[in-house]
């Protein structure tokens, strides 16, 4: 009797079902993308960076220099 | 038993299947991770540019006082470092402007083929060239991420 109700359950779910399966791929393939913001954002901290490192290698050259005029 | 029936019954029978199977089955991992955004990466490689450029001015300073490099050629090693750097700070505000991507790419290999430190090699000694070795590498590396050509 149970097994009828099974039966009957699945023959009306049967046309939701691809519909269902395809939902749920869709969810485990989703991923979080960066949004422009974030990008931006993070540019923003990654330049930084290499301004100080690029500022600071220019300030030690000065310095050389300025204390080997010679060279 | 009716054939009708019995059709119904199989059909049934693999409807229940496939939703037990697609609602027990563990998620398949997905090891695809997304791409990282082309400014992210150019920024990470201008980074490494600026450290391979500060890393090369000090060893050159290092070289030419413990005496494994001429003052002359510690000089031209500062001299293109000095470029490089000054490029680096054109290349990221470059990257800070609102222009589209395409337009950043332009004048970053723009401002990179700038650098001139295809030029490096045939100036210095071998010893020299040595401690600027990894600058040109991480030059190189952002060309190709750029689509420029290898220096």
């Amino acid at each position: 009797m149970t097994l009828t109700l099974l039966e009957q359950l699945a023959l009306a779910g049967m046309p939701y079902l691809p519909a269902l399966i395809g939902d749920f791929v869709a969810l485990f393939k989703k991923y979080p993308q960066l949004s422009p913001e974030q990008i931006t954002a993070m540019v923003q901290v990654i330049t930084s960076q290499s301004d100080q490192t690029a500022l600071a290698a220019l300030a030690e050259i000065a310095a050389d220099q300025a204390a080997h005029p010679a060279h | 038993m009716n054939p009708t029936n019995t059709c119904s019954r199989l059909a049934a029978i693999l409807i229940i299947c496939a939703a037990v199977l697609t609602f027990t089955a563990c998620p398949k991992s997905n090891t695809s991770t997304p791409p990282t955004p082309a400014p992210i990466t150019v920024s990470n490689a201008i980074k490494t540019l600026a450290d391979a450029g500060a890393g090369a001015a000090h060893s050159a300073i290092v070289c030419r006082d413990s005496g494994g490099c001429s003052p002359q050629d510690a000089a031209k090693i500062e001299a293109v470092v000095t470029v490089a750097e000054n490029a680096v700070l054109q290349m990221n505000v470059v990257l800070r402007s609102p222009d589209p991507w395409d337009v950043q790419r332009g004048k970053l290999l723009q401002i990179l083929q700038s650098i001139g430190l295809s030029t490096l090699q045939a100036n210095v000694s071998a010893n020299t060239y040595a401690v600027a070795t990894a600058m040109l590498t991480a030059a190189n590396t952002l060309s190709t991420i750029l689509g420029g050509p290898q220096i």
